[in-house]
């Protein structure tokens, strides 16, 4: 507790906006006050808590209820994550990571470079600032920073969209050269994770002991769990899923023909976008995911279409969200593809129980391959690695002794 | 690749057969070579595996505390192949994976003849179905034309075309990719040639044992232009024009700018390139105009006569030159076992040779990497046999039951292959 103050190098008010980071917590943990202490010398914080996760359970990207210039907006961030690992909803978690990461994202797309490449390195993301006479510009577009390729791996591996495969990144040197929106949506990721990841708070009895005894904490808890238990309860009946991952391997053949042909770069027409954006949106990807998607389309304007996205996201104007359309329309409109013979389907033209929408067909593939997934995850439990040398080895007998691996 | 169901008809194992003769010279080369020259980097850590005349299926779960030791064991045993795993373990020894205790996997490049076409294999390649001894030439069918069976005995040769070409691509892998691109520096990877059909690159650095299977499929498929979408990387064919990539661009964009301007350059010196005729016509129009651009970094790709389309071709054939032949499997996998360095190849007698990006250069496998050397032996070739070469000598091709003289070293390749016994 009387360790030397390390010398700061982030601006307070940087700390406050972004109380993720490591250098955020250090400020807090040399001022030693107890994260119950912190509860109640922050009027507003028990009130602005329960916005926030009140946010989270609506699924929101953005929150009101964090303050930004002030202590408060820094000693609320760990209480946040202490009602999470008590509350023990990994679904809740995960929308709380979603908020959290998009609303620092949407912060700091506005800040200035230098913020960022600070932001990104107390998060260990070693960004730097590409040295004048290596300035890379595509299109006019600039990339002003780089990222060792095995630190950018680190995070982008996990991302499922092309545009986000190394391949189709400018490497050079062993540097990822990236635009801004690059180097924060691989921050968002950092955030992300670091929201839903274990909180040490989940085993700590002293403090779960003194925050439920506390007179006045106490009932906040309880009226903040006996919410989330009733919500989460309710959003898991409309058919469970939710609670499984957009799965990309499930979607219908006329998504898949339109997936196909923009992965080609070809323009897509009106119909085919709006069918495609409306349904990825509804199976839960997010308006990020979606435009990574579109990035591949020649005309692509970043402005426009994430307006146009987010508009059919229900985020501007009227809340109206759309359905994507019924198999009915596409197949009037041509777009159905259940015959196609690249991308047509038994499960389309033979269904089990006929279907209306392409959404159906998505969720019962994506529940029925999680299924499948979990079974042979199970059985395969404890031999696979096992198979698999043997596999190498006997391979290289089969083929005459020569090949045990690599050879 | 590796069906599982392999696994089980070599657990009946096939005791592997090994002449005396050549077992003989296997455990003279091993007593004579130097311990340091067998063992790999983080011996104790790793497991290894041999394939052992007289024992059957391959025999697991070796560790060696001590250089010696393992030295010790290829003296008495001479396998016929060893191997050690890219992994590291804290308990190598142990027999269940779950318990060996995994802490990190070299990342490993492997070029195999395999994985790449070369038109003389339809020459020098044969199979047998093992179904209905049915035979061909070439690489073995998925299925066999007579009777629909699956399993074939492969007789693939060994040819200098064939290594060629694996040189040139495990140079290119390195130069194009792992040092320009990947910012590697050259001596910090391990080269071998494997001892038989093909080169390993190991990149031994903690940063990549850590790797993770993903980023590790996403360096392989950055190396094989996997997933490649030239939209996305800026290739724009727009109303009002075409817009292509700089030379000077990072990533695949340059890669193709640079591959684009070195075909049209060869175009004048008569140099051959891969895109169809009308393609090539086009090209060839165009060439002063669109050479002019490229070395001015201009991204105007609009040229006469060459729409979007033809563009997509051109690049298309571009990147089937420019990208690089890897077993994507090995470098995905943390479980592979690697050949281990300066052991003998029981199907070729040649030994695993560790190498310099200098030495890969000049390297010649059918000469560095011959252990048995002079003194003629005569000998009586039980099949038919394709040209080869060791040293500076051409032997074959032969027929059945002829005899000639040959050097030891092209002995030991045909005894390796059973395509010949010694005569007294
Ligand atoms: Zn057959
Ligand atoms: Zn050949």
């Amino acid at each position: 507790m009387t360790a030397q103050p390390k010398p700061r190098t982030i601006p307070f008010n940087v700390l406050c906006k972004y109380p993720f980071l490591n250098e955020s917590i250090a400020w807090m943990q040399e001022k030693s006050v107890t994260p119950i202490e912190a509860l109640y010398s922050h009027a507003s914080m028990t009130d602005n808590i329960r916005a926030i996760i009140s946010d989270a359970l609506d699924g929101k990207e953005q929150t009101k209820a964090l303050r930004h210039d002030d202590e408060e907006g820094l000693y609320i961030y760990p209480w946040i994550r202490i009602i999470l690992a008590f509350l023990n909803l990994p679904r809740l978690t995960h929308r709380m990571g979603n908020l959290l990461s998009k609303h620092f994202s949407n912060l700091l797309e506005q800040e200035n470079d230098l913020t960022v490449l600070v932001v990104a390195r107390d998060q260990s993301i070693n960004a730097e600032e590409v040295p004048s006479d290596k300035r890379v510009a595509i299109n006019t577009v600039p990339f002003p920073y780089r990222l060792p390729f095995l630190e950018f791996l680190d995070v982008a591996a996990r991302f499922k969209s092309h545009a986000w495969k190394l391949v189709n990144k400018l490497l050079k040197g062993g540097y990822v050269y990236l635009r801004k929106h690059d180097l924060v949506r691989l921050l968002e990721e950092v955030i992300k994770l670091k929201v839903i990841e274990p909180s040490a708070a989940a085993s700590d009895d002293a403090l779960k002991e003194a925050f439920s005894s506390d007179p006045l904490l106490n009932p906040f808890y309880e009226d903040i769990a006996a919410n989330a238990r009733e919500r989460m309860a309710t959003a898991a009946g409309g058919g469970g899923m939710e609670d499984l991952p957009v799965d990309d391997n499930a979607f219908p053949p006329c998504i898949n023909a339109i997936v196909e042909k923009n992965a080609r770069g070809i323009n897509l027409a009106h119909s085919e976008r709006l069918f495609l954006v409306y349904f990825l949106l509804t199976i839960g990807k997010t308006v990020d995911e979606v435009l990574d998607l579109f990035r591949n389309q020649p005309d692509y304007n970043e402005k426009i279409t994430r307006y146009q996205v987010e508009f059919a996201a229900g985020k501007h104007g009227k809340q109206t969200q759309y359905k994507p359309h019924n198999c009915v329309t596409l197949e009037s409109l041509g777009m159905c593809k259940k015959d196609d013979p690249q991308f047509g389907s038994k499960y389309c033209t033979e269904p089990k129980k006929p279907f209306k929408n392409p959404l159906t067909f998505y969720r019962r593939r994506t529940w029925y391959r999680a299924k499948k997934a979990s079974e042979a995850a199970s059985a395969r439990a404890g031999e696979d690695d096992e198979a698999r040398v043997d596999a190498a080895g006997a391979a290289s007998d089969a083929r005459g002794g020569g090949n045990a691996q690599a050879e | 690749m590796h069906a599982a169901g392999v696994m089980h008809k070599r657990n009946e194992g096939v005791e592997p057969r090994m002449s005396e003769y050549v077992r003989a010279l296997f455990q003279a080369y091993y007593r004579q070579v130097g311990v340091d020259a067998l063992v790999p980097k983080d011996l104790t850590r790793r497991e290894f595996g041999f394939i052992i005349p007289g024992k059957k299926g391959m025999v697991r779960h070796q560790a060696f505390l001590d250089p010696k030791d393992y030295k010790g064991f290829l003296v008495q045993n001479s396998p016929a192949h060893a191997y050690h795993s890219a992994t590291l373990y804290n308990s190598p020894w142990k027999d269940r994976m779950d318990q060996k205790d995994y802490t990190g996997c070299d990342l490993i490049f492997d070029i195999d003849c395999d994985h790449i076409e070369t038109p003389c294999k339809r020459d020098h390649d044969t199979w047998i179905c093992k179904g209905c001894g049915g035979q061909g030439a070439g690489k073995a069918p998925e299925k066999c034309p007579k009777c629909g069976g699956n399993k074939f005995e492969d007789r693939s040769w060994l040819c200098d075309v064939c290594l060629d070409k694996a040189k040139t691509e495990t140079r290119k892998l390195i130069d194009d990719f792992l040092v320009k691109d990947f910012g590697l520096p050259a001596d910090s990877m391990e080269i071998y040639f494997s001892g038989q059909r093909g080169y390993h690159v190991h990149l031994e650095r903690d940063a990549f044992r850590k790797m993770g299977a993903d980023a590790r499929r996403e360096m392989a498929d950055y190396i094989t232009a996997t997933g490649l979408s030239i939209s996305t990387i800026g290739f724009l064919p727009m109303t009002k024009g075409i817009r292509g990539f700089t030379t000077a661009d990072p990533g695949w964009a340059g890669k193709i700018a640079r591959g684009l301007l070195e075909a049209i350059s060869g175009m004048d010196a008569g140099r051959a390139i891969s895109v169809p005729p009308k393609e090539l016509e086009l090209l060839r129009a165009n060439k002063d105009v669109l050479k002019k651009r490229l070395l001015e970094n201009d991204i105007n790709w609009s040229l006469a006569g060459i729409g979007p389309g033809i563009w997509g071709h051109i690049i298309e054939r571009l990147i089937e030159d420019l990208k690089c032949a890897i077993d994507v499997p090995v470098t995905i996998d943390v479980h592979r076992l690697i050949r281990a360095p300066a052991t003998l190849h029981g199907k070729t007698g040649f030994v695993n040779c560790k190498l310099t990006r200098q030495q890969l250069d000049a390297f010649d496998p059918f000469t560095d990497a011959v252990v048995f050397k002079g003194n003629a032996e005569k000998i009586k070739t039980s099949s038919d046999v394709p040209r080869f070469r060791i040293e500076d000598r051409t032997y074959g091709p032969y027929k059945k039951d002829e005899t000639d003289t040959v050097s030891i070293g092209a002995a030991v390749f045909l005894l390796c292959r059973n395509l010949c016994e010694v005569v007294a």
